[in-house]
C-alpha cells in the first residue's frame, strides 16, 4: 500500500494561490505568450505537424483557462484537448480517434474483476496490432492510428497499474485528461507522462511561476528546434560524402546534435503543459554535457528513464537484493536495458507500424547498458561526487572533467551514429576512408577538441570560483524570468525580420530564411529520391523529416508484386514484365508485350513515320499516374494531333523507361531493345540529384553478382578504387563518389556515341525532381557534360512554375509528379522539341552539332541565381547577348535577391569611382535592386546597392559609385525577386571615371 | 519524527556526503531531483530503512514524489511504521 506523502497534500497557502488572480502577473504571461505566438508563426515551428494551428489553441485556451476557479480547470483543458483533435483532424477523424480511445478506457472500468479488465484491454491491444499490421481491416481512417497508439503505449500501462492501487476517488476529466494531452495531436512520438506525477503535481504551488516555467521550457524548445535546423541544413552531411577524418567527425557530430529535435518537441510539449497547470518534471537535461553513461542516463530523456527505473529496475533490484548487492545490480541493469531495447521497438511498432529487430538496435542498448553498468559500478566503488554545493574544482579535477564530458560526447557520436544508421554494413563502411584523402582534416579536428576542451576548463574553474554567474533560470524571480523570456523573444524576432531589414541580400540574411521554414535537406532530399529507384527506405528512427513524410504510406505502395522480372541481359538486372498490369505506387501499370509501359506498337515503324524511345526511371515510366496520364503519352497524343500529316505522316513515342533505373541502365536499354524499333531520336530523361546515387546503387550489384562487366571504362574504375565484390554497397557508393563526374560524363559519351552510330537523335531532357532545390551550376555542369557528349539539351527546371510542389506530387510521401505534373512536362518538352527543328522543313534529323536552346543557356556574360525555390528564366532579346528579358515563374518570398540576374566579368580597384549604365524596363511598374559584389565566396557587397524603379517603358539608368575594396572577379547584379512582374535588360555599361586630376 | 530525520540524515550524510558540512542539508534539500541520490544511492538508502526499521517499501515508493528530502523519507517510514502497529 502506497502511503501519503507531504507533497500530495495541499496546503492553505497552495490553495489560495491557485485560486487568486493575479492580474498584473496574468498581463505579463499573456504577453509574453503572444511574442511567442508570434516567433513560432515567423519561423513555422513545427508547421508540418500541425503545432502552427494547435498554438492558436493553445494561446486561446490558456487566456481562459487561467481565468477559471480551479474546480473548472481541469473540465475546460480536456474541453480544449478534444477541441484540438477536432480541429486538427476534423470532424469524422476526431470522432474515431476519441469514440475508440472512450472506448479503450472504458474498458479499464468495467463492473468486472481487474483480471478481466487486464484481459479485454489486452484483447483489445491485440485488435490493434491486427490493424496496425494490416491483418483485419480497420474500421477508421488510418491517420488516426499512430495518435491513438501514440496516447495509450504507454500510458495505458501506467493507468491500468494504478488503477488497482487507487485509494481515493479521482475526477473523470481528470483520468480523461491523462489520455487526451492536448499536444499529443501534434506529437505521436510523446514524452512517458507518469499517472500519479500527472495527478500529483496539478497546479502544485503558485501558478504563474508554472506558467512562467511553462513558457521557458517551450522557449528552450524552440531554441533547440531553431539550433536543429542549422545542423540540419548547413551541417549533416551524406554518408557518401564521408571520405576523410575531418567529413567523418562532422557525421558523427551532426548526427548526434539531430537529436535536438526530439528535445526541442519534448520540451514544447512539457511547457504547454505546464501552462494548464501539470507541473511535470524536466524530460530533458543538457544531455550533451554528461561526464559519463550513467551521468547520460540520467539526463536523456527523464520520464522514460524514470519509467524503467520505477517499473522494472526497481522492483528486480528489491526481488534480487537477498541474493547481495552486486547480484541485484547487475540482474537490474541487464533486465532494464534488454526491456528498453524491448519497448524502444515497442513504441516503433505503435508510431510506424513494424516491429524492428535489427542488430543495431540491439548493439546499441547493449554497449550502453554494459556502459551504464560499469560506469555505475566505479561510481559505487570510488563513490560518486555529489555535494551540496558547487565545489571548486582544481586544474587536474577541471581537466578530468572536461575531458570525461568531450569524450562522452564523443563516444555518444559514434554509438549514436551506428544507432541511426540503416544497416549495419552502412555503417561500418561510414569508417572506410580513402588512404589519399583519409587524414584531411585532422589538423582541424584536433584543434577543436583541444579549443572545446580549453573552454571547458576555463568555465569549470571559473564557475567553481563564483567568477561567472549561475544561470539557472528555473530559480529566477518571476519577473526576472518575464524579462529574460521577452528579451530573447524579441531578440529572436527581429533575427527573423534581419533579412528584410538588410538590404545586401548578405548569406547570414539568406540562412535566416532558409530557417523559417522546415524542409528536407540536401541529404534525405536525395535519400528520397534514391528511394524511388532502389525500392529501399531504411531510414528508421523517429527525428527525421523525411520519416514523417513517410509514416502515412501503406505498406504496400511499392509493392507491385510482377511487375518487374529478370533480365533479359544480366547488366539491366531487372525489366518490366510483358503483358502484365499492375497497381504501383498509387495507379493501375499495363505492360504491352514488349514490356514497355505504353500502348501496343508494331516492331516495325509505319512508312513516313517518325519514332521517339523515350528512356528513363519512375517519372519517366510513369509512377502514380495511368498509361494515359504519362508524359509520354500526352506527348504522342499531341504531337499526333498538331503535328501529323505535315512532315510526318505520325508520331509514335515507345516508352522504355524503368523505375529504378539508373543512367548506365538506361544505356543498355538502348542498345538492347530500344534500337531494335529503330527509333529516329532517343530522348534521356536526366535529373540534378539521384543519378549518380543510382548508379552506384546499380554497380555495386552487379558486381556483388559477380556478372561480367563488359566496359573497359568500368573494369579500369573497379580496379582504381579498389572495389570488390565483399564489399557492402555502402562502401561501394562511398568508392564511386570521388568519380561520379567522370561517371556521368562517361555513360552520356556512351550513349551519344551509340545514338551516333545508329544515326540516332540524341535528346537530353533534365527533368527536375519535385520541391528539389538545386543551384544553376549544377545544372549548368550536367548539361555542358550532355551538351560535350554531343546530345541536343533541353533543360526543364522551370517546368513546375508557379506551382507549389504539394499540388503536383502524387501523395505526400511520394514526390512523383501527378498527372497535372506530367501535363507540365508534355506540354514543356512538346515545345522544345518544336524549338529543336522537328516541324521544319528538314525535320529533327540527326547532324553532329546539334544544341538545345534552353531560355538562358548561352549567356556568357549573365548568370543567374535562383534561391529558395524562386524560378526565373531568360530570354535572350536579339542576338545581342547583353541584352535580357528575365521572366519570372515564381518569386517564392519577398526578397528581391533570391532572383539574381549576375553580369559577370568585372574588376574593381579600391576607391576608384564607377558608373554603370543600363536601359531597362518591366511588364508593369515595379521596383529592382542593383549592386556591385564579389563574384565568388562570401559575396560581399563593394560599395554599391540601390533601388530603381521600372516603368512600362524603356528608361535609361546611370549611376556612381566608389568601390570598397579591390576585386578582379566582380559582379554586377540586378536583384528581381519578391514580384512576378518580368524585367528586361539592356545595355549594361560599366566603365571607371577618370579622374580629373589624373597625370 | 526528529529522530528518525536525524537518523536519515546521519545516514545521508555519511553515506553520501561525506565531508559536507551537515548544517548544509536540511530536512527540505532536493535529493533526487538535486543529484544527491541517484537510482543506486536511493535503493542502498530504502535498503537501510528497511533494515533499520523493519519495514517494507514499495518499489513504486522508490522515486522523487515520496523521497526528495529528509522530511518526505520521515514522512513515509512513519507512516509504515503507523500501518505496521
Amino acid at each position: 500500500m502506497i502511503s501519503p506523502t507531504p507533497s500530495r497534500s495541499s496546503n492553505d497557502k497552495d490553495s489560495a494561490l491557485r485560486t487568486t488572480i493575479d492580474w498584473g502577473k496574468y498581463f505579463v504571461v499573456t504577453g509574453e505568450l503572444a511574442l511567442l505566438l508570434l516567433v513560432i508563426h515567423q519561423f513555422k515551428i513545427e508547421a508540418n505537424r500541425g503545432f502552427l494551428e494547435l498554438s492558436k489553441l493553445i494561446f486561446g485556451g490558456f487566456l481562459i483557462h487561467a481565468l477559471l476557479p480551479l474546480r473548472y480547470r481541469l473540465s475546460f483543458f480536456l474541453l480544449v484537448s478534444l477541441g484540438g483533435i477536432f480541429y486538427l483532424l476534423g470532424l469524422a477523424n476526431g470522432a474515431w480517434l476519441i469514440g475508440i480511445s472512450l472506448g479503450v478506457i472504458a474498458l479499464c472500468h468495467l463492473p468486472v474483476s481487474y483480471r478481466i479488465r487486464v484481459g479485454l484491454v489486452v484483447f483489445a491491444g491485440a485488435s490493434l496490432i491486427a490493424m496496425r499490421e494490416g491483418w483485419i481491416p480497420i474500421p477508421a481512417p488510418r491517420v488516426i492510428l499512430p495518435i491513438i497508439c501514440s496516447i495509450f503505449m504507454f500510458r495505458l500501462l501506467i493507468y491500468l497499474y494504478e488503477l488497482r492501487r487507487e485509494n481515493r476517488p479521482v475526477p473523470w476529466s481528470q483520468r480523461l485528461s491523462y489520455f487526451f494531452l492536448l499536444p499529443n495531436v501534434c506529437f505521436p512520438f510523446f514524452p512517458i507522462v507518469d499517472y500519479k506525477t500527472f495527478q500529483d503535481t496539478y497546479f502544485k504551488g503558485d501558478p504563474y511561476r508554472i506558467y512562467q516555467t511553462g513558457i521557458q521550457w517551450i522557449w528552450r524548445g524552440v531554441i533547440h528546434l531553431l539550433v536543429y535546423r542549422v545542423v540540419y541544413y548547413y551541417w549533416t552531411l551524406p554518408e557518401v560524402e564521408v571520405q576523410s577524418v575531418g567529413n567523418l567527425f562532422q557525421f558523427l557530430i551532426s548526427n548526434y546534435l539531430l537529436v535536438l529535435r526530439v528535445s526541442g518537441q519534448f520540451h514544447l510539449i512539457i511547457g504547454v503543459l505546464y501552462l494548464f497547470g501539470f507541473k511535470l518534471p524536466e524530460v530533458m537535461n543538457r544531455f550533451f554535457l554528461a561526464s559519463g553513461p550513467a551521468d547520460l542516463w540520467r539526463r536523456i530523456n527523464i520520464p522514460w528513464r524514470n519509467f524503467i527505473t520505477e517499473f522494472f529496475y526497481n522492483p528486480c533490484f528489491m526481488k534480487l537484493q537477498a541474493r547481495g548487492f552486486t547480484v541485484a545490480l547487475l540482474g537490474a541493469s541487464l533486465y532494464s536495458f534488454v526491456l528498453t531495447w524491448f519497448f524502444h521497438a515497442y513504441q516503433f511498432f505503435w508510431l510506424r507500424g513494424n516491429f524492428p529487430i535489427i542488430s543495431q538496435d540491439i548493439i546499441y542498448w547493449s554497449v550502453f547498458g554494459i556502459f551504464v553498468t560499469i560506469n555505475t559500478f566505479y561510481q559505487i566503488r570510488r563513490g560518486r561526487n555529489t555535494a551540496l554545493k558547487n565545489k571548486s574544482l582544481g586544474v587536474r579535477s577541471a581537466l578530468l572533467l572536461s575531458l570525461r564530458t568531450s569524450g562522452m560526447f564523443l563516444l555518444m557520436s559514434v554509438l549514436w551514429s551506428l544507432w541511426t544508421s540503416p544497416t549495419m554494413t552502412d555503417w561500418l563502411a561510414l569508417w572506410d576512408l580513402p588512404a589519399e584523402t583519409r587524414w584531411q582534416g585532422a589538423g582541424w579536428v584536433i584543434g577543436l577538441f583541444l579549443s572545446a576542451n580549453l573552454i571547458g576548463i576555463i568555465i569549470l574553474l571559473a564557475r567553481g570560483r563564483n567568477w561567472l554567474p549561475r544561470f539557472d533560470f528555473t530559480s529566477f524571480s518571476f519577473a526576472k524570468s518575464a524579462a529574460l523570456t521577452c528579451a530573447v523573444a524579441l531578440f529572436v524576432y527581429l533575427l527573423g525580420n534581419f533579412p528584410a531589414l538588410d538590404t545586401t541580400a548578405s548569406k547570414t540574411a539568406q540562412m535566416i530564411v532558409k530557417l523559417q521554414d522546415m524542409r528536407l535537406n540536401r541529404v534525405d532530399e536525395t535519400r528520397l529520391i534514391q528511394g524511388y529507384y532502389e525500392d529501399l527506405f531504411a531510414v528508421h528512427h523517429f527525428n527525421n523529416p523525411l520519416v514523417e513524410m513517410q509514416l502515412a504510406k501503406p505498406a504496400d505502395w511499392e509493392a507491385g508484386h510482377g511487375l518487374k522480372k529478370s533480365y533479359t541481359d544480366e547488366l539491366l538486372l531487372f525489366e518490366l514484365t510483358p503483358l502484365v498490369t499492375k497497381h504501383y505506387v498509387g495507379a493501375t501499370m499495363q505492360i504491352n508485350r514488349w514490356g514497355m509501359r505504353d500502348r501496343d506498337y508494331e516492331k516495325e515503324k509505319s512508312p513516313g513515320a517518325y519514332r521517339f524511345a523515350l528512356l528513363g526511371p519512375s517519372d519517366g515510366m510513369g509512377s502514380g499516374v495511368t498509361n494515359d496520364e504519362t508524359f509520354e503519352a500526352l506527348l504522342e497524343e499531341r504531337l499526333n494531333r498538331e503535328q501529323a500529316g505535315k512532315k510526318y505522316t505520325q508520331y509514335e513515342v515507345l516508352n522504355f523507361s524503368v523505375a529504378g533505373y539508373s543512367p548506365f541502365q538506361q544505356l543498355i536499354m538502348l542498345e538492347k531493345k530500344a534500337l531494335v524499333f529503330a527509333p529516329d531520336a532517343a530522348i534521356f530523361v536526366a535529373h540534378v540529384s539521384g543519378d549518380i546515387g543510382m548508379f552506384s546503387g546499380y554497380l555495386s550489384k552487379v558486381i556483388s553478382a559477380g556478372y561480367d562487366i563488359r566496359y573497359d571504362y568500368l573494369r579500369d574504375l573497379i580496379v582504381k578504387t579498389g572495389i570488390d565484390k565483399e564489399m557492402s554497397e555502402a562502401q561501394i557508393k562511398k568508392r564511386l563518389q570521388p568519380h561520379k563526374n567522370d561517371i556521368i560524363a562517361w555513360v552520356y559519351r556512351e550513349m551519344a556515341a551509340l545514338c551516333r552510330k545508329h544515326q540516332v537523335v540524341p535528346i537530353w531532357i533534365l527533368v527536375p525532381n519535385l520541391g528539389e532545390l538545386h543551384s544553376r551550376a549544377e545544372v549548368d555542369h550536367l548539361m555542358q557534360q550532355a551538351r560535350a557528349a554531343g546530345f541536343a539539351t533541353i533543360s526543364m527546371t522551370s517546368v513546375y512554375r508557379n506551382r507549389p510542389s504539394k499540388s503536383l506530387q502524387i501523395a505526400p510521401w511520394d514526390k512523383h509528379p501527378n498527372a497535372e505534373g506530367h501535363r507540365l512536362i508534355a506540354e514543356r518538352l512538346y515545345q522544345k522539341l518544336v524549338q529543336l527543328g522537328l516541324t521544319e522543313a528538314s525535320g529533327l534529323t540527326y547532324q553532329p552539332t546539334m544544341d538545345g536552346v534552353e531560355d538562358g543557356d548561352r549567356g556568357s556574360y549573365w548568370n543567374m541565381r535562383l534561391e529558395n525555390g524562386s524560378d526565373a528564366s531568360l530570354v535572350f532579346l536579339s542576338d545581342h547577348e547583353e541584352n535580357v528579358r528575365l521572366a519570372i515563374n515564381d518569386a517564392a518570398s519577398k526578397y528581391a535577391w533570391e532572383i539574381r540576374l549576375n553580369r559577370i566579368d568585372v574588376a574593381v580597384k579600391a576607391s576608384q569611382r564607377y558608373t554603370v549604365q543600363f536601359q531597362a524596363r518591366a511588364d508593369k511598374p515595379r521596383r529592382i535592386f542593383v549592386g556591385c559584389a564579389q563574384a565568388h565566396e562570401p559575396g560581399n557587397n563593394l560599395g554599391w546597392y540601390r533601388e530603381f524603379e521600372l516603368t512600362t517603358a524603356w528608361q535609361g539608368f546611370s549611376a556612381e559609385f566608389a568601390a570598397t575594396a579591390d576585386e578582379d572577379n566582380a559582379r554586377i547584379h540586378f536583384d528581381a525577386g519578391g514580384s512576378e512582374i518580368a524585367v528586361e535588360i539592356a545595355d549594361v555599361r560599366f566603365n571607371a571615371i577618370q579622374s580629373d586630376h589624373a597625370p | 519524527m526528529e529522530a528518525l530525520k536525524n537518523n536519515v540524515k546521519s545516514y545521508i550524510l555519511q553515506e553520501f556526503l561525506p565531508g559536507e558540512n551537515p548544517e548544509a542539508l536540511t530536512e527540505s534539500t532536493p535529493l533526487i531531483s538535486g543529484g544527491i541520490l541517484d537510482s543506486i544511492s536511493t535503493l542502498k538508502l530504502v535498503m537501510y530503512l528497511e533494515q533499520q526499521y523493519n519495514i517494507k517499501i514499495q518499489s513504486r515508493e522508490v522515486n522523487a514524489r515520496y523521497m526528495d528530502s529528509i522530511a518526505d523519507i520521515a514522512n513515509l517510514v512513519h507512516a509504515k511504521i503507523n500501518n505496521k502497529n
